[in-house]
């Protein structure tokens, strides 16, 4: 019983937690990288901070968080190979915000501006979409 | 300064590389490997895994898995994604998940999952 009722809690924690990721976002200045030689795309901090730990939150996509529960980045695996056959309004723009020959592109927030906000916001959307409906892995 | 992070043979007796540089590049989104401690755990996974799957996009990859310890029956690992070369393999990145990402969706390789 009293394990159930700590996963339910901590499941709560994790919807407000990825709720919060927006604000946290743009309080530090999160980047969106992507890794082609790992195959996975982040939305963190340029460095996301030592001690921070990684949950899956859904099937999709996995966080970073600290001690104290707060996101610390986003990773999605299989970016290319997974997530984006299953999101197909990622793939044009994914194009367009990583244009570099680089094998960790991370996008650059002087060029592509507009389509760098986009994408994040789209992002934003479909974390906290995701687990809107019901998809938490916890 | 050895341009090499870990150095030593996989459970097939290949050689396995972890450049250093490959680690600075990773450990920025990855800071597992920005512990100490990290380093004798990725030795220990590649020497004698617990499971090893195929990469789901890569045949000529793979990941090895060591189980590390259980939070509210949660296990968490330590997750080794390998490019398989001729002579020798390299160490692509590593981190300590707290799921399998291939389960149920591609090879397993070596040993037993069955959580």
């Amino acid at each position: 019983m009293e394990k159930t009722m700590n996963k339910i809690l901590q499941k709560k924690q994790i919807i407000e937690a990825v709720k919060n990721i927006p604000i946290i976002a743009e309080k530090e200045q999160w980047v969106i990288t992507l890794d082609k030689e790992e195959g996975s795309l982040f939305y963190s901090p340029k460095t996301i901070p030592n001690n921070s730990s990684l949950h899956q939150i859904t099937d999709e996509y996995s966080v970073y968080f600290d001690k104290k529960f707060r996101p610390k980045g986003v990773m999605i695996e299989c970016y290319g190979q997974n997530f984006i056959k299953h999101h197909k309004s990622f793939q044009k723009l994914s194009l367009e915000v990583f244009q570099s020959n680089k094998k960790i592109d991370v996008a650059d927030s002087k060029k592509n501006k507009d389509k760098q906000s986009i994408f994040k916001a789209l992002l934003e959307s479909t974390l906290i979409k995701e687990i809107g409906m019901g998809m938490i892995v916890f | 300064m050895s341009n090499y992070y870990i150095k030593t043979k996989n459970i097939f007796g290949v050689n396995v590389i972890f450049t250093e540089k490959q680690r600075e590049e990773k450990m920025l989104k990855h800071p597992e490997l920005r512990q100490e401690s990290f380093a004798d755990r990725i030795k220990k996974t590649i020497e004698n895994p617990d499971f090893i799957y195929q990469d789901l996009s890569d045949k000529r990859r793979s990941v090895y898995y060591s189980r590390e310890y259980a939070i509210d029956s949660k296990i968490v690992y330590t997750k080794i994604i390998l490019k398989n070369g001729n002579k020798e393999c390299f160490v692509i990145t590593a981190y300590r998940p707290d799921y399998v990402k291939e389960r149920s969706k591609t090879k397993l390789l070596y040993g037993k999952d069955n959580e």
